[in-house]
């Protein structure tokens, strides 16, 4: 039998059930990690789960009957509008609404937000059930991929090398950074999904140059790494280097996934390399060339070392050079020196023959021998020949040498100046219309000019070879210019070594005065003292010759004394001949400048003698009126004396001063002095107690003072020294 | 007798010309200086005078030049040892220069050769 409930206990059980069912069904809604939540139809929350009290912080009772969108990022409050508004109108389901909830405290979170209405059984909407499931994390990686996407597309776009990822299964480029673009001159379009040798081989190059179409298959054969250098010439015009590289990408399989191409536009460091080069050889050949000219002084060999640096292969490789210098004097510019092979004959002969030799420059300058022994090559006749006045001013050799500019000749016209032309007459004279004309000068000096052609080769010569001929050419120039002043240098040396000469030789001529002045001396007293003694015992003997009878053995000895008698006659009538010539020249003479002298010629014997000397002269002193020379044997036989009486050391004083009308002269010496009895008999001819001299000396000094006006005075004492003291009148 | 003044300061000198002009033939006064030449002259009327240069006090130019201020017709043969002289302008004033030598005969030729020509 069914047992019938009472209805109110009825009740309660279902009330009790429901209560169980809620209480089931929040505690599975608070278990849920997503947030939870209940709107009416105005969006006011009605319920939130525990997720949403915890992970926005908002307490429970606080949230509760607030606008859902109160808590929405501002930004996103009409999507969640939009979405009651279409649930609560169509009853439709709103899944995978991404917007922004703000928390309590301001941060912003990521949600994905799906809701749905809740439908009571008369089809009425009770409510709207929405879930949010946090998506802050998958947003932040997202974010994170796309900066880490554009940053790698933007390094990919920024290195300064073309880039380009290639597909190794056809080839195709998948993509290509702007460097690349740029470098080939193509649109992106133009590029990716097109293969890359075919691009590659559509670049214009310079004639004769590879495409580098072995790259990608060498890549995809071996796996490896390749480089490869090539030439584009994009614009027809401007030839550029690149470098281009090959790297393969693998994946965990070793297999290729993409190829990457890096091209490198190396045209800038190759031709500073080159430059780098250049300046390298430049430099190592005008250090030899510098040597070469440093080791001489010799303009003929500064000049022949030029040109052979300028046509040596070591050197700027020109095939000929011809040197021109200007003439000061006749105002012309003539040719100088030249070097190169007569025709292309000669040239192969020569140059295998320094092929084979692998000379340094300085062996090879050394080969060519003497520059002057080769004056008669053809170039050489050539060049001689060549002589242009200074005032041809429109002649394109005087140009370049006066406006100190260098030109490249083309087909005898002038390089960036179509309208000249070169002289026929110079292309003749060349048999040449293709060269440089480089001027040569030093400071603000001109030199000459200097061309350098490649007649045979027939290589075209380019700004740099006209550059470096420059710089050869100035360092020439400064070469030349030394060598020039040098010359001078030299020529003044001579102009000095000649005065030096003439000083010599006057002062040989001096002292030969000197010794006239002596003996003319010598001849006076030879006259007088030595002459009349001889014509009276001559006469006598002659006389009693005449007077003895021709029978007496006596006779003869008479003719002997007579014949010694003449014998000493014509000697003395020889020595008064030679004297002649020394005729007293009186004029003004400085004694300061006198006793100066005369020191100076004694130094040494004062010196040698250990003899102090003191000189006390008067600058100021008035000239006297003398015969220089014979006043100079006055002092030095007076100073020779003084030497003469201190063998052993002792001090010697010179003065000179005023006295009246007189200069007063004193000669003072420490030496041994003159015996009383003596002092009287010093002066007299041929008195001496030395043992040495003539005993003319001091009749010498007192003749010439007497003759000059003037007169000596001496004071003596034995042991003690003597004093000579002269008075001269002033001129 | 033509008389010849001879002056010369070298006492032996004269007593040579003394001895070989008196053999010549000539009358032959001596004079020791200028001074006394000058007095001989007046005294003795030399018809020529050979006269000495290089004397101490009055020299033979200066002698020469008083014996002609005197009487520009007497001749004067100068007599040294020294050629310089020949070139001193007052020398040219005597009508000879003969230089001193124990040969004689230039200046006997001399003093014939003037007193000849005086004559004639």
């Amino acid at each position: 039998m069914k047992q019938i409930m009472p209805v109110d206990e009825k009740l309660d059980h279902v009330r009790k059930a429901l209560q169980e069912s809620e209480q089931r069904y929040q505690s599975l809604v608070d278990s849920i990690p997503d947030i939870v939540f209940t709107l009416n139809e105005n969006g006011g929350i009605i319920s939130v789960n525990n997720e949403f009290v915890y992970s926005l912080g908002y307490p429970r009772e606080e949230i509760l009957k607030t606008p859902i969108i109160d808590i929405i990022h501002p930004e996103d409050r009409s999507k969640i509008s939009a979405a009651i508004k279409v649930i609560t109108a169509t009853g439709q389901v709103i899944r995978g609404l991404e917007c922004r909830i703000m928390t309590r405290n301001g941060a912003v979170t990521y949600h994905e937000i799906n809701q749905c209405g809740i439908y009571g059984l008369a089809g009425e909407l009770l409510y709207i059930q929405g879930l949010a499931h946090d998506i802050s994390e998958r947003r932040k990686a997202e974010e994170r991929i796309t900066h880490l996407k554009e940053f790698n597309e933007s390094i990919f776009n920024s290195i300064r090398s073309g880039i380009v990822v290639v597909d190794p299964n056809d080839s195709k480029v998948i993509m290509a950074n702007r460097s690349y673009l740029k470098q080939v001159g193509l649109a992106e379009e133009a590029v990716v999904g097109h293969k890359y040798d075919e691009i590659n081989q559509a670049l214009v190059r310079p004639a004769g140059s590879p495409c580098c179409l072995s790259l990608l298959k060498n890549t995809l054969e071996s796996g490896g790494i390749f480089e490869m250098d090539c030439l584009r010439s994009l614009d027809g015009l401007e030839t550029r280097h690149f470098e281009i590289a090959t790297y393969p990408i693998k994946n965990q399989k070793n297999e290729i996934t993409e190829i990457i191409l890096i091209e490198r536009d190396v045209t800038d460091r190759r031709r500073i390399e080159d430059e780098l080069k250049n300046h390298v050889t430049e430099l190592s050949i005008l250090r030899d060339v510098g040597e070469a000219i440093q080791s001489t002084l010799n303009l003929d060999e500064i000049l022949h070392t030029l040109l052979v640096g300028v046509t040596a292969g070591q050197g700027l490789s020109f095939n000929r050079a011809f040197l021109f210098l200007l003439n000061q004097e006749e105002g012309v510019l003539e040719g100088a020196l030249a070097i190169g092979p007569a025709n292309p004959e000669e040239a192969g002969h020569i140059w295998e023959d320094l092929d084979r030799k692998h000379l340094s420059f300085t062996e090879l300058l050394r080969s060519y021998g003497d520059p002057m022994t080769c004056p008669n090559t053809l170039v050489n006749q050539v060049v001689h020949k060549i002589r242009i006045p200074v005032t041809e001013d429109k002649n394109t050799l005087i140009t370049a040498m006066m406006e100190g500019k260098s030109f490249n000749v083309i087909e005898g016209l002038i390089e960036g100046d179509p309208t000249r032309r070169i002289e026929d007459d110079l292309a003749t004279r060349l048999s040449s219309k293709d060269f440089a004309v480089v001027p040569l000068y030093s400071r603000s000096k001109r030199i000459g000019v200097l061309i350098a052609d490649n007649m045979i080769t027939r290589t075209p010569i380019i700004d740099q070879a006209i550059n470096s001929l420059q710089i050869f050419a100035n360092h020439a120039s400064s070469a030349i210019e030394n060598s020039r002043l040098y010359g001078e240098l030299e020529k003044k040396y001579y102009d000095l070594e000649r005065a030096n000469n003439l000083i010599r030789e006057k002062r040989a001529e001096l002292l030969e005065a000197e010794r006239l002045s002596t003996v003319g001396r010598m001849a006076n007293i030879l006259a007088h003292e030595v002459r009349n003694p001889l014509v009276v015992i001559g006469g006598f003997a002659r006389s009693l010759k005449e007077e003895t009878p021709p029978d007496d053995p006596k006779r003869d000895e008479l003719s002997i004394i007579l014949s010694e008698t003449m014998r000493l006659e014509e000697l003395v009538r020889n020595v008064l001949e030679y004297a002649k010539f020394a005729k007293p020249k009186i004029q003004p003479v400085s004694v300061s400048d006198l006793v100066r002298q005369v020191v100076d010629m004694v130094k040494y014997e004062l010196r040698a003698n250990h003899i102090h000397f003191k000189v006390d002269v008067d600058e100021d002193l008035p000239p006297i009126s003398a015969d220089e020379n014979q006043m100079r044997q006055v002092f030095l036989n007076l100073l020779f004396n003084a030497i003469h009486a201190m063998t052993s050391g002792g001090d010697l004083g010179i003065s000179a001063a005023r006295s009246g009308n007189f200069v007063e002269i004193k000669v003072a010496d420490s030496g041994c002095g003159i015996a009383e009895a003596n002092i009287n008999k010093i002066f007299s001819p041929f008195f001496t107690t030395k043992t040495r001299g003539s005993g003319l000396g001091l009749h010498l000094v007192s003749q010439i003072i007497s003759e000059h006006g003037g007169r000596i005075v001496v004071a003596s004492e034995e042991d003690r020294g003597t004093v000579f003291t002269i008075y001269i009148p002033f001129a | 007798m033509k008389t010849l003044l001879i002056v010369d300061d070298e006492i032996n000198l004269c007593r040579l010309y003394e001895k070989q002009l008196s053999k010549e033939g000539y009358n032959v006064v001596l004079a020791h200086s200028g001074a006394e030449a000058m007095t001989k002259v007046n005294e003795c009327s030399p018809d020529l005078v050979v006269l000495d240069i290089r004397m101490p006090g009055m020299d033979g130019i200066e002698t020469l030049s008083k014996i002609l201020g005197k009487n520009n017709r007497l001749p004067v043969i100068l007599n040294s040892a020294f050629s310089s002289y020949q070139n001193n302008y007052m020398s040219w004033a005597a009508d000879a220069y003969v230089i001193k030598s124990s040969d004689l005969t230039e200046l006997k030729s001399k003093i014939k050769e003037i007193l000849d020509k005086k004559i004639s």
